[in-house]
């Protein structure tokens, strides 16, 4: 195999992973990051001895998922920290359930059970059972299970074009259940589930339950691109930061390689993009595409934006017990996340919530904690009145009824929103996880890593991989380098 | 014949001990004020304090018959304790012997134990068989562990997790092995966890004055010839033979050296030892903690409990405290208080390294607060205690490489005898004081 020259553009965990496994086949690698710090969306800085990410993260399947992998195949070891319950699921004002690892935890039993007594999660089993026949062929239910149950997580396409609402509504009319699922949704796909594919949904949920390690790696966030970058400047890989790509060199149909803002040229047989489809069109110039695959680009919605408030505190979070929690408000499922389309805002926040100093102690000063409260808001940067006015509702519930410890105690705060995710990204849009996976434009129909150009691939979360955020862009690396190897 | 050995820890105060008893002779040289090394213990306000080794088994033939040879057999006990686990927020009680008949005594802890969750339970009894028939290839009485080689490419985890599952890993083998070896299961080898798998299927013994005692009396027994607070800088080897060693006053030589370091000092000695050695003496690995011993008025733990065990996911900082004033009254002024030990573990552990002394008690004592509400905020003790090499890990792989070393020694560099807990699968007292004495015996042959 000759040793090709190759480029990558950005270095989140898709593009940071796909330098390090061609750097490991032995191939000549470059990889040129915009800002001065690794890890795009998945980076975290310190400030005053407190590591803050830049996003805000929970990882499903950790060490025994695409991050593990990839680490292990350019002999690199990834640490990772588990926390027994691996997240609370709060009900506004009334009290939290605890989901474990494990479905037998009599802490996840306890809580559960709890809650049913006391009456604030009501999943109305005889109806449910009732409405779930009454919709579904017993046959198709026993197929889909028989399905779910295998021990390699598959990826169900028949169900690619099902919502998750659509999906769940014919099963239940407990709202509890539908909140919990509207919920899920949102945390792992970030987008509206009116809009969620069931089969992401479904690979999502069972691959966590598989993989068993819902965690936070030790060091931060952006420990992940890092290990990959440690196996891949071991490899002999160059890692350029601060240099930013304003151009792709195309030539005839083929890359020839990449042009900096400062005006150097970068020769390259393979130009590798993690800046997304939108702008690696751009970059590429949209002359040199077919005009049936801009449009049909240009046409890819995005999934929403997590903006987030991060607290620097002087003291421990007491009123959690896992390391993050989600807070469902006290509304209907079917309206919770219409003010992302209406753009007013409601009287009760769905917020997700993490503590990142409590899985590894050493992200902040011993004794502290960084807390990171995090609301899901529309992607377009026009759109950032809204976002503070979010925030402000966000901060309130925080601040007054989810950790009422926390006032006096706050040394710092910071907000992050579609702005700073945008300028972090070098996009026009502040989105959290790149093309949303929703019905049209997921599984078959998803973009894949190969484009009109020869020689110019696409990475992240934009092509090709399933899961989460993150892992998906970290699977999509595994799938672009099945195609070039 | 002049014999010098560098390094007063277990390993060697046995060789100079050995040596002296031969009459040959012998000088030890340590860097430290005090004899002893990772095996030492001294009193502070009446409290006696266990820096480092805390457990010994029955089957420290070597240790015994020293101290009998030293007039201190009055020195063991069988010790006998109960632990509890903590399982989401809760403590269960239970007795860690393998005696059906203390099963019995202890049954209603038994019967109200829920310290395991139904899905570990089954797993550890799927495995059981596997392990049985694997610790039965250990030769306590002749401390051969030679077929358990086979089992050495694996670590605790991967064997877990391929026989039994994640819940016997995380609620089971981690805590065990962060108790024994202060490391996580993913860094341990197999072969090295069903060595040490003996102090539970054959109890634990205490010492009366702590497991201090052997090195203090080994010590005691050849005095003159340790020179304490004498550093070494240097072993000296020309053409592939020994010469002597390198002090602040200048070259000592001598006919051998025993070196009784740890592996990680060894390689500081020696700068230029042969490369492929340097390797194989590389491949040994440490667990690091930082160790606060807590001396307190009263017992934190109700009687007879000695440990609690933490499974890692608790985010707690420490292994779980260690109540040592359950092995003997002679722990604790006349008897009474308590005497809690604290250790950081795993792959956290060399973090806290740098943590201030200040910090690191309150982060400590914040943790045991979780467990026993009522710890004083002010311990008449408080004592730190930092290893960066605390506990030999026996990674897979290490314990062939170690047995290649000591051929390729005996074959390429003449003089020169490696001494330490790392010489052995199980890295513990026996295999110092055990490796010292087997390192004299071969100095004098040659």
């Amino acid at each position: 195999m000759d040793a090709k020259k190759i480029v990558v553009i950005g270095s989140g965990p898709g593009g940071s992973g796909i330098a390090a496994l061609m750097a490991h086949d032995g191939h000549v690698v470059t990889l040129l990051e915009k800002n001065g710090f690794i890890g795009g969306k998945c980076s975290s800085l310190e400030e005053d001895g407190y590591v803050v990410d830049t996003g805000v993260h929970m990882f499903g399947q950790g060490p025994n998922g695409p991050f593990g992998k990839i680490a292990s195949m350019v002999g690199e070891k990834l640490d990772w920290c588990l926390r027994e319950p691996m997240i609370d699921m709060y009900f506004s004002g009334k009290g939290a359930v605890h989901i474990t690892h494990s479905f037998l935890n009599p802490i996840a039993i306890r809580s559960a059970l709890n809650a049913n007594l006391r009456g604030w999660l009501k999943p109305k089993l005889i109806s449910t059972l009732r409405k779930t026949l009454k919709n579904h062929s017993f046959k198709e239910l026993s197929g889909l299970l028989r399905k779910l149950s295998n021990p390699y997580t598959p990826y169900l396409s028949e169900y690619e074009d099902v919502t998750v609402k659509e999906f769940f509504t014919s099963l239940t009319d407990s709202e509890d259940l539908l909140k919990n699922m509207a919920t899920q949704t949102m945390i792992t796909m970030v987008i509206p589930w009116e809009r969620a594919s069931l089969a992401d949904f479904f690979y999502i949920q069972f691959g966590t339950v598989r993989g068993r390690g819902f965690g936070y790696p030790v060091g931060g966030s952006s420990e992940i691109p890092k290990t990959f970058l440690r196996g891949f400047e071991k490899n002999g890989g160059t890692l350029r930061t601060g240099t930013q790509v304003k151009q792709i060199e195309v030539e005839e149909g083929r890359t020839r390689g990449v042009t900096t803002t400062t005006g150097e040229f970068i020769p390259a047989d393979i130009v590798i993009s993690n800046a997304g489809i939108h702008r690696t069109i751009a970059m590429a110039g949209e002359k040199n595409f077919p005009k049936e695959y801009t449009n049909w680009a240009s046409g890819l919605k995005l999934s929403c934006a997590f903006i987030a408030t991060k607290y620097f505190l002087d003291r421990k979070v007491t009123s959690m017990r896992a390391p993050c929690m989600f807070h469902c408000p006290d509304m209907s499922p079917h309206e919770m996340f219409n003010y992302l389309e209406t753009g007013e805002i409601p009287r009760d926040l769905y917020l997700f919530v993490t503590v990142p100093s409590m899985s590894d102690p050493f992200l902040a000063p011993l004794g502290k904690d960084i807390l990171i409260v995090g609301v899901p808001a529309p992607c377009e940067v026009s759109k950032a009145p809204q976002c503070e006015s979010l925030l402000d509702l966000a901060e309130h519930i925080a601040e007054t009824k989810l950790f009422p410890e926390i006032k006096g105690r706050i040394i710092k705060k910071h907000r992050t929103h579609t702005t700073q995710t945008s300028g972090l990204t070098g996009r026009d849009t502040g989105e959290c996880i790149g093309l949303a996976q929703e019905v049209g434009q997921t599984g078959t129909k998803k973009p894949k890593p190969q484009t009109p150009i020869k020689g110019l691939y696409l990475v992240g979360s934009d092509a090709g991989g399933k899961g989460i955020g993150t892992e998906c862009a970290a699977d999509s690396a595994l799938y672009l380098y099945n195609i070039l190897k | 014949m002049k014999i010098i050995v560098v390094g007063a820890g277990p390993a060697g105060l046995a060789a100079t001990y050995h040596l002296k008893k031969k009459g040959v002779d012998v000088t030890a040289y340590e860097a430290s004020p005090h004899a002893g090394g990772r095996a030492r213990g001294y009193f502070k306000e009446g409290y006696l304090i266990d820096v480092g080794a805390q457990f010994a088994g029955p089957f420290y033939a070597t240790t015994m018959s020293l101290m009998h040879e030293l007039g201190m057999g009055d020195e063991f006990q069988p010790f006998h304790f109960k632990t509890a686990v903590w399982r989401n927020g809760k403590l269960y009680p239970m007795d860690p012997s393998m005696n059906p008949l203390d099963q019995l005594r202890n049954l209603p802890d038994l019967l109200r134990f829920r310290g395991m969750s139904l899905q570990t339970l089954v797993q550890a009894i799927k495995m059981f068989p596997g392990i049985i028939r694997n610790y039965r290839k250990v030769d306590y009485p002749h401390w051969d562990f030679s077929r358990l080689l086979d089992m050495d490419h694996m670590s605790v985890a991967d064997y877990t997790l391929r026989y039994g599952g994640q819940d016997a890993l995380e609620h089971l083998y981690q805590p065990l092995t962060a108790y024994l070896t202060l490391g996580d299961p993913e860094e341990v080898s197999m072969s090295h966890f069903l060595a040490i798998l003996g102090f539970f299927v054959q109890g634990l013994v205490s010492f009366k004055h702590g497991i201090g005692q052997v090195s203090r009396t080994l010590y005691e027994a050849c005095a003159p010839h340790v020179k304490l607070s004498c550093p070494v800088n240097r072993i000296v080897i020309e053409d592939g033979r020994i010469k002597g060693i390198e002090v602040d006053g200048g070259l000592i030589e001598a006919d051998a050296v025993i070196c009784a370091v740890s592996s990680v000092d060894a390689l500081k000695l020696m700068p230029n030892l042969p490369e492929i050695m340097r390797g194989l003496l590389g491949t040994v690995k440490y667990s690091s903690t930082c160790h606060i011993t807590y001396g307190l008025e009263k017992r934190l733990l109700p009687d007879n409990w000695y440990s609690i065990v933490i499974p890692r996911r608790a985010g707690f900082v420490t292994t779980g405290p260690v109540d040592s004033s359950a092995k003997s009254p002679y722990y604790t002024p006349d008897g009474r208080g308590g005497l809690v030990h604290c250790l950081t573990y795993g792959r956290l552990a060399h973090r806290y390294m740098q943590t201030p002394d200040e910090e690191l008690r309150r982060v400590m004592a914040e943790d045991i607060r979780r467990i026993a509400p009522n710890f004083p905020d002010n311990p008449p003790v408080a004592e730190i205690h930092r290893w960066k090499e605390a506990v030999c890990l026996q990674s897979p792989g290490q314990y062939p490489a170690v047995l290649k070393l000591k051929d390729e020694l005996a074959r390429d560099v003449r003089g020169l005898f490696l001494a330490g807990d790392y010489m052995s699968l199980f890295s513990s007292v026996e295999a110092a004081l055990r490796s010292g004495i087997y390192a004299a015996d071969k100095a004098i042959a040659q």
